[in-house]
């Protein structure tokens, strides 16, 4: 297998095992299936993909929790939601009617970051148990603002360092509440040679 | 009689869903810590009887926290709570003192099961 | 406005287009920088993240129009290249530099002002009008035909520029 594809081959394990494990803890936090309904793993120009975001018109209001994941294989991780779905979140994660949470309070941030920080742990854990890499995460940052402005502040640490980058993109849809969250999980640079340890112990015999 | 529990956790909703169950169930929250500054402070001035302690926290994180703890007070009964469900990270908090450990996102019957155990009830 | 069409400009982008056109923009840290030129209804946007250029920790030299320093010439270039007008027949309007990610030690959003404001004065072009800094994002929309800048700060009006 020729080496790009390789490491292609090796982002969408990542992508698949991480992504699975994120649903699935949301799916507990929440006590309500959380479907995926997008996965994917694609190279992207940053100025393209903040673009194609910044296009939106009318563009919602989110609450996103960014965590930076750190070991040998750092990444960053960014889970949103729109304000209306912050709400029932917050409702379901008290395991209280859906409905009552009306204020956009310390409790609703604090429901986004929590969610940010279990999800991102949850990842960490699938880089500790499948690729055998130690990863943690740091405290989440939560940022209340459009969504332009929240995604263009998580990539801005690697735009920083590269034009193109790796994303692993997800969406995530709670049937029950109609409420739609998205993750994203951007390799930084650094992360290239765990990538490639991946390639050559995962993929070995591809 | 149920005890005096502290809550140490930087995110707000944590504290208010570790509180409800305790609550509910008798204990006393005499305190909550939003960070592991805030949590060895008021471990200091508050004396709880256990304290539930997360990892991930800004400032100083769960572990150097409860390393504190114990160092003022080998007798501290701390209940580390954390979503890094990795066994080297587990066994350290152990290694360090932890009493105790529950994996975010946790299940009612999982805190009363630690805590009970904790108090040496059945 | 629903004539018109809607050009985005990302992290580390320029656009330069005519009117019709009405460029738009979210910023956070990053600043945007807008150029009219009135007699012609023409102009661009430059949104750039940092206020310097220099190569990255690896050693990468990244794309110019990241940057403030390189980024608003290259904005000018572009403008002369596709209009042929030069830098006296353009006024500049100035937004971004939020604080949003509160926790971050260095203030990039009040760097990528500053130097924003530096090398416009050094190019001696007239700043007509800026909304920077605070805590929250910016959703800018620059129309091209009439030069005014539509600026909303995330939770409050929009206020025209």
């Amino acid at each position: 297998m020729e080496k790009d594809s390789k490491i292609s081959k090796a982002v969408e394990l990542i992508a698949q095992l991480s992504v699975d494990r994120a649903s699935q803890v949301l799916s507990k936090l929440i006590r309500s299936g959380a479907r995926i309904t997008l996965e994917r793993a694609y190279m992207t120009d940053i100025s393209e993909a903040t673009a194609k975001i910044n296009a939106q018109e009318n563009q919602a209001e989110v609450i996103g929790s960014m965590v930076d994941m750190m070991g040998d294989a750092p990444f960053k991780f960014l889970f949103y939601a729109d304000a209306p779905s912050c709400l029932i979140l917050t409702d379901l994660i008290l395991q209280r009617e859906v409905g009552l949470t009306k204020e956009f309070n310390i409790y609703v941030r604090s429901t986004i970051q929590e969610i940010g920080n279990i999800m991102a742990s949850a990842v960490c854990n699938v880089f500790a148990s499948d690729f055998e890499i130690a990863m943690k995460p740091t405290p989440p940052k939560v940022v209340h603002d459009f969504l332009g402005t929240v995604f263009q502040e998580f990539v801005m640490g690697t735009a920083a360092e590269r034009d193109e980058v790796m994303i692993i993109e997800s969406r995530f849809y709670i049937v029950r509440y109609d409420v739609k969250c998205t993750i994203y999980i951007l390799p930084f640079p650094g992360s290239d040679k765990t990538i490639n340890y991946i390639c050559n112990t995962r993929l070995k015999g591809e | 009689m149920a005890g005096r529990i502290l809550i140490v956790d930087d995110a707000p909703i944590i504290r208010l869903m570790l509180k409800d169950i305790l609550v509910a169930n008798g204990y006393e929250v005499v305190g909550e810590g939003s960070d592991g500054n805030e949590g060895v402070q008021k471990y200091k001035e508050l004396k709880p009887d256990v304290v539930t302690m997360d990892i991930t926290m800004p400032e100083k994180d769960g572990i150097q926290a409860l390393e504190e703890i114990l160092a003022m007070d080998e007798d501290a009964k701390v209940i580390v709570i954390t979503a890094i469900d990795q066994r080297e990270a587990l066994m350290e908090a152990i290694r360090v003192g932890a009493a105790d450990y529950i994996i975010k996102p946790f299940e009612t019957d999982r805190v009363l099961s630690a805590i009970r155990k904790v108090f040496g009830e059945g | 406005m629903s004539d018109e069409k809607i050009l985005s400009v990302g992290v580390g982008d320029i656009q330069v287009a005519k009117a019709p056109i009405i460029i738009t923009t979210y910023l956070g840290s990053c600043v945007a920088v807008c150029l009219y030129a009135p007699l012609h209804k023409v102009g661009g946007v430059i949104h750039f993240m940092l206020p310097k250029a220099g190569p990255t920790h690896e050693g990468l030299i990244l794309k110019k129009e990241k940057y403030a320093d390189t980024g608003i010439p290259e904005l000018l270039r572009q403008l002369k290249n596709v209009f042929k007008l030069e830098k006296d027949a353009f006024v500049a309007k100035i937004f971004g530099g939020a604080n949003v990610v509160k926790s971050v030690s260095r203030q990039f959003g009040q760097e990528n002002v500053e130097a924003a404001g530096e090398i416009i004065k050094r190019l001696r072009m007239n700043i007509l009008a800026s909304h920077t800094g605070g805590e929250k994002g910016y959703k800018i929309m620059f129309d091209l035909n009439t030069g005014k800048v539509n600026c909303t700060v995330f939770g409050g009006p929009p206020i025209e520029y």
